[in-house]
């Protein structure tokens, strides 16, 4: 991982615990991968970019924030939360989109944590209701690689939000928290994660997680922002994570 | 950048119009058959118009130029526009022309009168030229407008022209007239100057003067003349006997005997003096010889008796006696001659006295007589012009450019209003779509979003993300907006064709 999490004293007992389940888990996400994929006509209508597309210049916008992206962190791994300056502003479409140009790459895989709470975007890879990252966070008994699913799109792993409906922001500054995001960067130096937060403008989810994040990327859509939202949303977080911005048409 | 920034702004444009593509096609088609509403309601305008010439010479300023100052008519577009305008021809035109459709009260016929008067255009086209232009739905109406103002406005302006130019005659008649008695009046006074003037001018007495003095000068010069004759003959008459003495008797006899003496001479050249002619005459000269001799004894006797009267003495004397006399008359005309030069000198004092007197008179005369016949001149130039006035020569007013009837409407007709209502369908749906681009401060453009605004990269600008199904629904969107836009123009120009049907 590219930033330090050392504040967070890791549990011996735990972390065997989790080391045996993370084997079990990547044999499980294998199989699941080769259970199915997705075709080119399911991606499209998904909204995800994949390598045989008509549309080269979406695909190249994506990889080319990607290269942007790994050159900055040096080929290291990375914990990316890609943000929305307000509602609807496309960043489960970007941070779906960045994760699977990222999981082009034979040689990395990728996470998406949908965080958002309030309107997730989960269901458009696995089926609704699922248990993911709220269920974990609430229930100390799940066990992260319950919540891992494969997405149809070849070395894509998405943790949907969840079923929990009592979760709020508060759960983010829990012990939980600081266990699951070192759990998931720390165990493979191949796997980047990316956090679909809801928007910067509407909640303080936003802030909170890029706490623990290693880089923070602002959408920006089209028609939707002026320029003194963008700027307070830029002063939301430290300026070294923000690590830049998207415009999204 | 400009050139990046345009080619978004126009993306936005579309874009907006794509995002709000029923509004945009209901707002197109609502300002078309807003437009074509109004085009059906819109009547068309016929403009006729004339172009008036005005020779803006009053006629009394070339007669009277130097003699009399004329006023200027001030703001003279006003006057013709009242002249015009005048409410009794516009009356006239409302009754002739059909604007009134029959039962209007007092007020909204005036009403219409004014609105009438409003409705024509009478305007200066720099000095001399008027130009005047109605517009009417009909364009009969239109023409017959125009026409008739003008006409009457020349008929009315023509007819003030000539009773102005046979006021300018009669003035100048009668400015001619107390000229004339004037003059009159001073050729009388000085007639009568000069009737009571008998010395003459002073050139007259001068000559006078001259003539006179020359006269006693020639006179003076004939007295000492005269004078000179006198003194000698009376030294001569003193100097005469009164009678003759024998001496003069003898002498002749001597005389005598000498000239035969000379015969004798010649006759002896050619004769002998035996010859008898000798002889005769030799006898002759003893003859005389012998007389003569004879006289000198009878000189005793002569001188002692009484003697003869010497002829010369008389002649002297009379010639004497005349001389005096006319001395005499020649004293005299001296006397009368200086008597006429002090006259003369008495008339040149009252001569000059009289002369300023004189002077002033003819002054006075040739000032009147030139006044006289300048306005005797003038006044020929005025019956000249009043003549042309009253033929219709000489009028102010020309027609420049006559009125045309109006074969096609001018200003906006219903293909106007066809073509602006299928302009606003793209146009006012594209500008609303502009002026929001423009005025809403959200942000659109990439290209503004520089690295340097707000201290973080731009990491790509991701393009909509079009699947398979949205480019379905998409063509099927447009294929609606299409068919919409389609019906829309079809029941656009089917009202076109009604209209044109109708008309």
């Amino acid at each position: 991982m590219a930033s330090d999490h050392g504040s967070i004293d890791p549990d011996f007992s735990l972390m065997q615990q989790a080391a045996a389940k993370d084997q079990l888990s990547r044999q499980r996400i294998r199989e699941m991968a080769d259970i199915f994929r997705l075709t080119d006509e399911d991606l499209d209508e998904k909204r995800v970019i994949y390598s045989r597309m008509r549309d080269k210049r979406l695909l190249n916008v994506f990889r080319d924030i990607r290269t942007k992206l790994v050159e900055k962190a040096n080929g290291e791994n990375f914990t990316l939360m890609v943000a929305s300056v307000c509602e609807d502003g496309g960043a489960t479409f970007t941070a779906s989109n960045l994760a699977a140009s990222i999981a082009l790459d034979q040689g990395k895989t990728a996470l998406i944590v949908d965080c958002n709470l309030y309107s997730p975007a989960s269901e458009k890879f696995i089926e609704a209701d699922q248990i993911g990252f709220s269920d974990f966070l609430e229930n100390p008994s799940i066990a992260i690689e319950e919540i891992i699913y494969a997405t149809g799109v070849p070395r894509l792993r998405l943790i949907p939000i969840g079923r929990s409906a009592d979760i709020g922001p508060e759960y983010y500054t829990s012990y939980r928290m600081k266990q699951f995001i070192q759990e998931l960067g720390g165990r493979y130096s191949d796997r980047y994660v990316v956090l679909d937060v809801p928007p910067i403008t509407s909640t303080a989810d936003a802030r909170i997680l890029s706490e623990y994040c290693d880089y923070v990327l602002l959408v920006v859509p089209y028609g939707k922002v002026t320029k003194d939202q963008l700027e307070r949303s830029i002063a939301n977080f430290s300026a070294e994570k923000v690590v830049g911005m998207v415009f999204n048409n | 950048m400009d050139l990046i920034y345009i080619i978004q702004l126009v993306r936005a444009v579309l874009k907006e119009l794509w995002r709000h593509k029923y509004q945009a096609l209901l707002t197109g088609i609502c300002s078309a058959f807003l437009i074509l509403g109004y085009g059906f309601i819109w009547q068309e305008q016929y403009q006729v118009a004339t172009t008036l010439y005005a020779d803006r010479q009053n006629i009394i300023s070339p007669l009277l130029e130097g003699q009399a100052q004329v006023t200027e008519v001030e703001n003279r577009a006003q006057l013709v526009r009242d002249l015009m305008l005048s409410p009794r021809i516009l009356e006239k035109i409302v009754v002739e022309d059909g604007f009134l459709i029959g039962g209007e009260t007092a007020a909204e016929q005036a009403a219409i009168v004014a609105g009438l008067g409003q409705s024509v255009d009478v305007d200066m086209l720099g000095e001399n030229y008027i130009s005047v232009s109605y517009g009417d739905h009909s364009p009969d109406r239109a023409f017959a407008v125009v026409t008739k103002l003008v006409d009457f406005f020349i008929s009315e302006s023509s007819a003030s022209k000539k009773s102005q130019s046979k006021q300018a005659f009669l003035f100048i008649d009668r400015q001619a007239d107390a000229y004339k008695e004037q003059l009159r009046e001073a050729e009388d006074r000085l007639k009568q100057f000069k009737s009571g003037n008998i010395d003459g001018t002073e050139a007259d007495v001068a000559r006078q003067i001259e003539g006179q003095r020359n006269a006693i000068s020639n006179l003076e010069l004939e007295i000492d003349q005269v004078n000179a004759k006198i003194s000698s003959l009376s030294v001569q008459v003193a100097q005469e006997n009164r009678y003759l003495s024998n001496k003069a008797k003898s002498d002749l006899y001597q005389e005598r005997i000498a000239e035969a003496l000379s015969q004798l001479d010649d006759l002896r050249l050619s004769l002998t003096d035996n010859h008898p002619d000798v002889i005769n005459l030799m006898q002759h000269i003893e003859g005389l010889r012998a007389s003569a001799d004879s006289g000198e004894d009878m000189r005793g006797v002569n001188s002692s008796g009484a003697g003869i009267e010497n002829p010369l003495y008389d002649a002297l004397r009379g010639q004497l006696a005349d001389a005096k006399v006319e001395k005499s008359t020649m004293a005299k005309k001296l006397i009368t001659l200086n008597t006429r030069l002090t006259e003369e000198y008495e008339r040149a004092k009252r001569v000059a006295e009289r002369n300023a007197e004189l002077s002033e008179l003819v002054r006075d005369y040739d000032v009147t007589k030139g006044l006289y016949e300048d306005l005797l001149n003038r006044k020929e130039k005025a019956r000249l012009s009043m003549t042309l006035d009253i033929e219709g020569q000489g009028v102010t007013y020309k027609i420049q450019e006559p009125a045309q009837y109006p074969l096609s409407p001018s200003g906006l007709s219903f293909m106007h209003f066809v073509i602006l209502g299928c302009l606003a369908a793209i146009a006012i749906p594209v500008g609303l779509a502009f002026a929001y681009v423009i005025l809403d401060p959200r942000m659109r453009f990439s290209a503004l979003l520089d690295d340097e605004s707000f201290g973080i990269p731009v990491l790509g600008v991701v393009p909509h993300f079009v699947s398979i199904s949205e480019q379905r629904v998409r063509r099927r969107q447009l294929q609606a907006a299409i068919f919409i836009a389609l019906v829309a123009g079809g029941i656009y120009f089917a009202f076109v064709a009604l209209y044109f049907i109708w008309n």
